[in-house]
């Protein structure tokens, strides 16, 4: 994790999703939008800091994103007008409450939610935003997240590519991230790989530079990463 | 000005309606109002149009009566409902006024259809949960609340002296949360608001949750279970909205996995015996809280500006630019905007220069030339060395830096890299170039936060 998350707290998006397997495509579709809008994606498994608690470090991550994206797809309520309290997990509580409570004057968010799912079971208004769809193809979801942000960044901070530039990156990212010989289970990569791999696939169409300079190179070291031999 | 309003709104009451009343409030604060019946014969669908005229404006002022207003076509909300919803999107300030419940109206001013009635009355209700910031029953009224809403709007008032605290605890922590609201007495400038801990998030919705959170300066969350695992989406939800400065838990005292988990501001209390002396002493924590947080309340994170340095033959290019920088958060010295008449602006330069924390110097075939851009350059070198920071970061207009054979433009080209902005005049080419710049700037600043902290 960078060192200083509040200098870059213009260029973050803050990702709060499920971490479940059957959520991986989704959350990678979240993460190529940020990466392929020129923003750096911060989430919970970013933070893995051991000397520092985990509430403090999403406190921190939250606090500093400018943007942040909520996906509710496993938020289950247990009434019309409970807003899902027992079964969100703290970062939800956190990002929700910080991304609603600043939304007018120092901090973007948008909410993510599935076709067929139905959020009004428990969330009665999200302080009036409209839940942004997707259907059961991750890139739906990229869709939306990358059209949200360059809708709302400004052009000094967000890229402003053709949509289906951004979806052609995304099918490129999946060949060669099925390239990787990667340290999770199977030979998978594992999230920074994945990662690596978004960065190198955005950089070289030059919508993510953020290592274009020495101190840059420094400042976002290039994750290792070994190439299958077949 | 985006003034949102439904139709019936411009003809009553007579001779002098509630929107003619805003309106006129509206251009006495000096702005220029915008509103449907502004919009101009389109081939746009007007739903579009409605969209991008609240995304553009500074402030959106509702006003809302008893009609839900026309639907949009294929949509599931009125062209009202739709605009308040852009400007909530777009995080445009919101200025909401209501016509009061017991206001006296025709009954042409109610709608009359069940369907409409009830998502006006939903609307409403959703409204009323927000920020509504009035309600009026006449055009005198709502003119005086709209001109005073704007000026406060523009001109903040100072906060005031008293600060308000929030104890959030639940049926066990109860009888400590009283005690603890009584120690926080009005005496010492606190006013003290009691919650419910497990009841904060539902009855009401988010909304009324953030309204209450809203003019908090420090919430006391007193849980009785020291695990917490019931309660971790209120403290996340009241951390999330207060920041960890303003959040602190106040747990019994003895074995617990809370430490673990947080280094959310904790105080230990025995729940045991004298719970008077307990209470003293979190109060007496909470105010000390309360005194630290005004004293570091101005401190902005990732905040840096920039000087513009250039000659006036470029001044096409750095108003462009100045505007795009302002755009994405980073304020600029440009002496255009920011040198005031009568002002002596060469001195006022320099001072300008050593004020901000970057130096953006503007190098074309034109400021080559220029003996100010050169003085410029030499000031932004010198406050390097005494701040041993980057501060100086050239862009260029052409190649001309790279034809001196020597001299201080020479060294330039040899010792710093160069931002490339030579195809400006292309849009995708000045957007990729201004992209790098900013992040340039931003590794900058974060190096800068580094080495202080070394």
């Amino acid at each position: 994790m960078r060192r200083h998350l509040n200098a870059y707290t213009r260029h973050q998006v803050f990702l709060n999703y499920p971490y479940d397997e059957d959520y991986r495509p989704y959350a990678e579709a979240l993460s190529f939008g940020v990466v392929a809008a020129g923003l750096l994606p911060v989430s919970a498994r970013d933070l893995t800091t051991p000397d520092t608690g985990r509430l403090d470090l999403l406190i921190d991550a939250i606090t500093n994103c400018y943007y942040s994206a909520h996906d509710l797809s496993r938020c289950r309520g247990e009434g019309p007008d409970n807003f899902a309290r027992m079964n969100m997990p703290i970062e939800m509580g956190m990002g929700l409450f910080h991304a609603l409570s600043t939304q007018r004057s120092s901090h973007r968010c948008a909410f993510f939610v599935p076709n067929h799912y139905s959020y009004q079971g428990f969330a009665s208004d999200l302080a009036g935003l409209d839940p942004k769809h997707y259907t059961e193809d991750p890139e739906t979801l990229l869709v939306a997240v990358y059209e949200w942000l360059r809708d709302i960044g400004p052009s000094a901070v967000v890229s402003n590519e053709p949509t289906v530039a951004v979806l052609e990156a995304f099918r490129d990212y999946h060949v060669r991230r099925d390239m990787v010989d990667g340290a999770g289970p199977s030979g998978r990569p594992t999230h920074s790989e994945a990662r690596e791999v978004m960065y190198q696939i955005c950089a070289d169409r030059d919508w993510w530079d953020w290592r274009a300079t020495k101190a840059g190179l420094a400042e976002f070291p290039a994750v290792p990463i070994r190439l299958r031999s077949s | 000005m985006f003034l949102s309003s439904t139709s019936e709104m411009r003809k009553y009451p007579a001779p002098r309606s509630f929107l003619a009343a805003a309106e006129a409030a509206i251009i006495r604060a000096g702005d220029v109002v915008n509103g449907l019946e502004f919009f101009s014969a389109s081939e746009e669908a007007p739903a579009d149009v409605c969209r991008r005229e609240v995304s553009r404006s500074d402030i959106y002022v509702g006003l809302f009566g008893f009609r839900y207003g026309p639907m949009v076509p294929g949509g599931s909300s009125s062209y009202q409902e739709l605009e308040y919803r852009t400007a909530l999107e777009a995080g445009i300030p919101l200025l909401l006024f209501m016509l009061g419940d017991d206001a006296v109206v025709p009954v042409t001013f109610v709608d009359s259809d069940l369907e409409s009635l009830q998502r006006q009355r939903a609307f409403r209700q959703r409204l009323r949960q927000s920020s509504v910031k009035g309600d009026f029953s006449t055009p005198e009224q709502l003119e005086s609340q709209v001109m005073q809403s704007l000026v406060r709007l523009r001109d903040p008032a100072p906060r005031p002296d008293r600060r308000t605290v929030m104890i959030l605890c639940d049926d066990q922590t109860q009888n400590l949360g009283m005690l603890l609201a009584r120690e926080l007495a009005p005496e010492s400038g606190v006013d003290v608001q009691l919650l419910g801990l497990s009841s904060s998030p539902d009855g009401g919705g988010v909304e009324r949750l953030l309204t209450r959170l809203a003019d908090v300066d420090l919430a006391l969350i007193l849980p009785s279970d020291n695990e917490l695992a019931s309660e971790w989406f209120e403290i996340g939800a009241v951390a999330g909205a207060l920041g960890a400065e303003r959040t602190m838990l106040v747990v019994p005292e003895g074995p617990s996995g809370l430490g673990m988990q947080t280094k959310l501001p904790v105080l230990r209390l025995r729940l045991t015996g004298n719970q008077v002396a307990e209470a003293r002493f979190a109060a007496a924590e909470a105010l000390t809280r309360l005194l630290a947080m005004d004293q570091r309340s101005q401190a902005r994170p990732g905040f840096y500006s920039c000087f513009l340095s250039y000659v006036a033959e470029d001044a096409d290019f750095v108003a462009r630019l100045y505007a795009d920088l302002q755009d994405a958060g980073i304020p600029c010295w440009f002496d255009r905007a920011d040198i005031r008449p009568g002002e002596f602006w060469r001195q006022d330069l320099t001072r300008a220069i050593a004020g901000q924390d970057k130096v953006l110097v503007v190098l074309s075939r034109n400021s080559l030339r220029s003996r100010w851009v050169e003085r410029e350059i030499a000031r932004a070198a010198q406050l390097e060395d005494d701040r041993n920071r980057a501060i100086l970061f050239p862009i260029r207009l052409d190649d001309a830096v790279f034809d001196e054979e020597s001299g201080w433009a020479r060294e330039l080209a040899q010792q710093r890299q160069i931002g490339d902005f030579t195809r400006w005049r292309d849009e995708a080419s000045y957007r990729s170039a201004l992209r790098r710049l900013v992040r340039n700037l931003t590794i900058s600043v974060a190096s800068d936060t580094a080495e202080a902290e070394l």
